[in-house]
């Protein structure tokens, strides 16, 4: 039905452009045009998480869930972004960053005193990773032993999966935790 | 010279297909829809007695599903391709086709050029597949990143930024010097009024530039 109403757009677009005198007409089709094929695009591409298998799926909802529990508790501007398609992973990697997202939120709220918060999962060297970064204060020298505390225990559950954990500032001040777990 | 009609049967449920593809074929002289089928059986009927040169095939016909349809119409012994027309590339689906015997395979809203092309590469012998998911979000993103203003090495910037990288490992990975990105991040902080990195992120994602 897109289809057909986006060439029946463009047909019109053909027909008017004879006519000289309604060129903002012509953009108006054009622009009706794009939208035809956006909504397609978009529509397609909602199908295709709908018809994905649930493992998946499930590392987007688990932090999707973290994020969501995050900015309830703080009110701090928080923004999940899945910049990849991911692949699925086995159900304990999934819990092992979703882990490390809640421990990194956790760790922001207790120290960081940030504005922002984003939280982006990506497929990266074969493997997936979480990335939780602030645009707080940094982590403080004598909270960081605390605050890694946590961290830590993260760190060696990753390990048992083969999976890393990165700490690092990030240019702005605030802090980066970077979560990763072989696929 | 007066090259041949290449003459198309459309066979898709919805009659709105047929128009949208009748309409699409307007204005060439060269292809002319010629035939229309709501179901399997009807396109293997017509085909068999009008003799297409192509077919455009939904994926899903209320009786059969393409594989079946293409098997059929190949057991026709005739010299017809078969173009696999789908709103929604389902992966296992469209192997199935191909695997089958189809000669292409498009996403239905292909632009008219791109459709009117895709006929002609076919019926030159070309066998074209064309159901990139990355041409869907390719072009919302040029959309979204001509209305931010961002160009594209800005975005490439901003997504390793996503990725937590920092500014010398950005440099590094594109081959840039580490002022560069520096100003390059600047100036797509300043277009998407953000203060800093995250915040930039955050603007980029609720426009859905990320």
């Amino acid at each position: 039905m897109l289809y057909t109403l986006g060439a029946g757009i463009r047909t019109l677009g053909a027909e008017v452009s004879s006519l000289a005198s309604v060129p903002h007409l012509k953009d108006k089709l054009q622009s009706l045009e794009e939208q035809a094929t956006e909504a397609a695009a978009m529509l397609r591409g909602s199908l295709r998480v709908l018809s994905a298998p649930p493992e998946q799926v499930a590392l987007g909802v688990a932090v999707r869930e973290d994020t969501r529990a995050f900015q309830e508790r703080t009110d701090v501007t928080t923004r999940m972004i899945t910049l990849t398609e991911l692949p699925s992973l086995p159900a304990s990697r999934v819990r092992v960053l979703s882990e490390a997202t809640r421990e990194a939120l956790l760790n922001v709220e207790k120290h960081a005193r940030a504005e922002s918060v984003v939280v982006t999962v990506f497929a990266v060297e074969d493997g997936v990773a979480v990335a939780v970064a602030d645009d707080g204060v940094g982590l403080p020298e004598e909270s960081s032993r605390q605050a890694g505390l946590g961290l830590a225990s993260i760190s060696d559950r990753l390990a048992r999966v083969g999976g890393t954990l990165t700490v690092s500032d990030s240019d702005d001040g605030g802090v980066s935790v970077q979560a990763w777990v072989p696929r | 010279m007066n090259a041949e009609t290449v003459r198309v049967l459309v066979a898709d449920d919805h009659p709105i297909v047929y128009d949208g593809v009748t309409l699409a074929f307007q204005s060439t002289s060269w292809l002319s829809v010629s035939g229309y089928a709501r179901s399997g059986r009807e396109a293997v009927s017509e085909a068999k007695s009008m003799r297409p040169d192509v077919v455009l095939l939904d994926l899903r016909l209320p009786d059969m599903l393409a594989p079946e349809v293409i098997n059929e119409l190949r057991a026709l012994d005739v010299d017809v391709k078969i173009i696999v027309f789908t709103a929604y590339p389902d992966h296992t689906a469209v192997t199935a086709a191909l695997r089958a015997g189809a000669n292409a395979v498009v996403v239905k809203d292909a632009e008219r050029a791109d459709l009117v092309d895709i006929i002609r590469r076919v019926v030159s012998g070309e066998r074209v597949v064309c159901v990139g998911d990355s041409e869907d979000s390719n072009a919302i993103l040029r959309r979204k990143l001509r209305e931010s203003g961002l160009t594209p090495r800005e975005y490439d910037i901003l997504r390793h930024v996503a990725m937590g990288k920092t500014n010398p490992e950005i440099a590094a990975s594109l081959g840039l010097t580490r002022n560069t990105v520096k100003t390059y991040l600047q100036r797509t902080l300043e277009k998407l009024g953000a203060h800093n990195r995250i915040e930039a992120l955050s603007r980029a994602s609720e426009r859905g530039i990320l």
